[in-house]
């Protein structure tokens, strides 16, 4: 009996020797700071969100409202009056942003990172130079597009004074006379007509805004999934004589998809969220879901309402996040 | 002898113009690449040029560089705050107290969860991950409205801790969304540290902690670096929540300095170029940043793709 105890007494000593704290308690004591911040700034937030967009919320009728209602939904979706429109044309508005925003930068910045992944002297400052819109604030790339590069002829705005210095016919890109570019034919659920939608030069320089602000990260972003590529299979494909379109169709495009797929994935979850690019211009015919979700906090208080924006909004990031994922996880 | 006959005009003519092609290609390579220089960093340079400019001084005609370069507008910014509305010195240090607290408790807060998920086992790693990753999809209104109510309901109890229009009451949700962030990026770093010096540490009898603070954190010092510099640059960028959140012009951050300035009804009275004013705060506002990010170009573009990749 004296032995066995003994025997288990040294073997828990050694146990505690050789494993002093246990795993689970260290990583629950790490876990415990990100969890608080995850409790009080994100999820108390959106589930009170999430309540508050069923409910009369507003300035008159105090924070979580009187009733618990769906009305702030069908006001949005379905009504048919003045907020539901404004929310179906800022969403068709900020899908039509996102859409073709997105595809310019992957295009641009995929030429981009095709080109820098090549040898070259002064490689590290052409990099260098990346960085530099990447770093601005958003609201200050869109004073320097809104009052200097696409500012009026008169007002010493560089692309209308190169258009008149090429004889061509300068282009008003915003105010009150802004040129349209197109009509865009979209339907309102309450409308039995097809509506159209004008899309002004304004939203065409708010893409480029996006575009120069965010082409350089995405093609950090490729770029680095090029590195993954080795320089073997280029050396194999040499041999068996591939242009270099087959050469980029067949080795590096599917060798790249996952790291183009997450990347496509994170701008297009920002490009849904737009808002700093287009308050400078103070023009309906570009705003975002975001800004009508700011419009009505700060501007109709109506909280429930804004809220109900909010979530749409979540719901159509989640959407085409998961559309994203699918489909480049579809064709690896 | 009838080979090289053969041969040998053929070779030459057509080296020729393999020379010519490639040297044609590289024209255009580097076409491209001065090109897409002028597309990154143009605009920028352009205003800078514009800021140089007298506003004093009522431009007749388009010219691209000023006569004479000065920096009446950067004084103008500066010293007509009550005209403006915009104090701008106030602003540049109300961004770097928030920025910087942000920047340190992310830090914080995120080092441990990427250590946690980098080095250990756990059940739920997998849920976590995705909760990390939800949390970079959520739109700003839906966090900032509920949080406000959260906030205002709090103070009801102990007003102390009314942090409405209080930079201190932005860093917890400037925390919350830069987290996945810095998450993803300290993890790749952490996880490039070799296991064995890790599994040595442990046999010699250091505890979990022990090793965190004395081997793994003095290693990931470049990471931890890196990371600072890009969740203080996002916050520091950040203007939706700071324009809710912070009401006072006393409490401005940069971004919201430059929308007041935009939209100050004053500034119509002015007798300067209100455009020429705006380009030299745009430039207050950006040429810190530009000449951090250039110095540090290796070390950020190291956290930015590594972060992203393998998120």
């Amino acid at each position: 009996m004296g032995i066995s105890q003994s025997t288990a007494i040294t073997s828990t000593l050694r146990d505690q020797e050789i494993n002093p704290p246990s795993d689970k308690n260290f990583v629950a004591t790490m876990m415990t700071p990100a969890a608080l911040v995850f409790l009080f700034g994100i999820l108390f937030p959106v589930l009170t969100g999430l309540i508050i967009s069923f409910t009369d919320s507003s300035a008159i009728q105090g924070y979580f409202g009187k009733h618990i209602t769906l009305v702030n939904y069908y006001e949005l979706l379905l009504y048919g009056g003045i907020n539901g429109r404004d929310f179906w044309q800022f969403t068709y508005q900020t899908l039509f942003f996102s859409f073709v925003a997105v595809s310019l930068e992957f295009l641009l910045g995929l030429v981009f990172a095709l080109m820098l992944n090549k040898e070259f002297r002064g490689r590290s400052l052409a990099r260098a130079t990346l960085l530099i819109p990447w770093a601005l604030p958003t609201i200050a790339s869109a004073t320097i597009f809104r009052y200097e590069i696409f500012e009026t002829a008169d007002s010493y705005g560089v692309v209308n004074n190169i258009l008149i210095l090429l004889g061509q016919r300068p282009i008003t890109f915003f105010g009150s006379d802004v040129d349209i570019i197109f009509n865009l034919p979209v339907i309102y659920p309450f409308d039995p007509f097809i509506t159209q939608i004008p899309i002004t030069f304004t939203m065409f320089t708010v893409i480029i805004i996006d575009v120069w602000k965010t082409t350089p990260f995405f093609s950090l972003l490729i770029l680095a999934a090029l590195q993954v590529v080795p320089d073997d299979l280029y050396k194999a494909a040499d041999i068996a004589g591939a242009s270099s379109w087959q050469k980029f169709r067949y080795i590096t495009w599917p060798l790249i998809m996952p790291g183009v797929g997450i990347a496509l994935v994170f701008r297009v979850m920002d490009a849904i969220r737009v808002y700093d690019a287009i308050i400078v211009f103070r023009d309906e015919s570009v705003y975002s879901m975001t800004k009508q979700a700011v419009d009505f906090w700060a501007l109709a208080q109506e909280y429930g309402l804004a809220s109900a924006v909010a979530v749409m909004e979540f719901l159509l990031i989640i959407f085409f996040a998961l559309l994203i994922i699918a489909l480049t996880r579809r064709r690896t | 002898m009838i080979v090289d006959k053969s041969i040998a005009p053929i070779s030459e003519s057509k080296i020729l113009w393999i020379r010519r092609k490639r040297l044609l290609g590289k024209v255009l390579f580097f076409a491209g690449i001065i090109l897409m220089c002028l597309f990154c960093a143009g605009p920028f340079i352009w205003i800078f040029i514009r800021s140089l400019r007298d506003p004093y001084i009522p431009q007749s005609e388009f010219e691209i560089f000023p006569k004479i370069a000065n920096l009446k507008s950067y004084l103008v910014v500066f010293e007509n705050t009550e005209y403006t509305g915009v104090t701008f010195d106030r602003a540049l240090i109300n961004g770097f107290i928030l920025s910087s607290l942000t920047a340190i408790v992310v830090l914080l807060v995120g080092s441990f969860v990427a250590y946690s998920l980098a080095k250990f086992e756990f059940p739920m790693k997998g849920v976590v991950t995705m909760i990390i990753f939800a949390m970079t999809s959520l739109p700003p209104l839906i966090i900032v409205i509920p949080y406000f109510i959260q906030v205002k309901t709090i103070s009801e109890f102990v007003p102390i801790l009314d942090l409405h229009d209080n930079l201190i009451g932005l860093v917890l949700p400037y925390s919350a969304f830069n987290l996945p962030l810095s998450v993803f990026v300290l993890r790749s770093f952490f996880e490039e540290i070799p296991e064995d010096l890790w599994k040595a540490a442990k046999v010699d009898g250091a505890s979990n902690f022990q090793i965190f603070r004395k081997i793994i954190l003095p290693l990931t010092i470049p990471g931890l670096f890196t990371t600072l510099m890009l969740v203080f640059i996002a916050s520091w960028n950040e203007l939706l929540f700071a324009q809710i959140w912070l009401t006072s012009d006393y409490n401005h951050t940069v971004p919201r300095a430059i929308l007041r300035f935009v939209q100050s009804p004053l500034s119509l009275q002015a007798n300067w170029d209100t455009d020429l004013a705006l380009m030299a705060a745009t430039c207050i506002a950006t040429i810190p940043l530009v000449i951090l990010v250039l110095i540090f170009q290796k070390q950020l573009i190291k956290g930015i793709t590594s972060g992203a990749v393998k998120g």
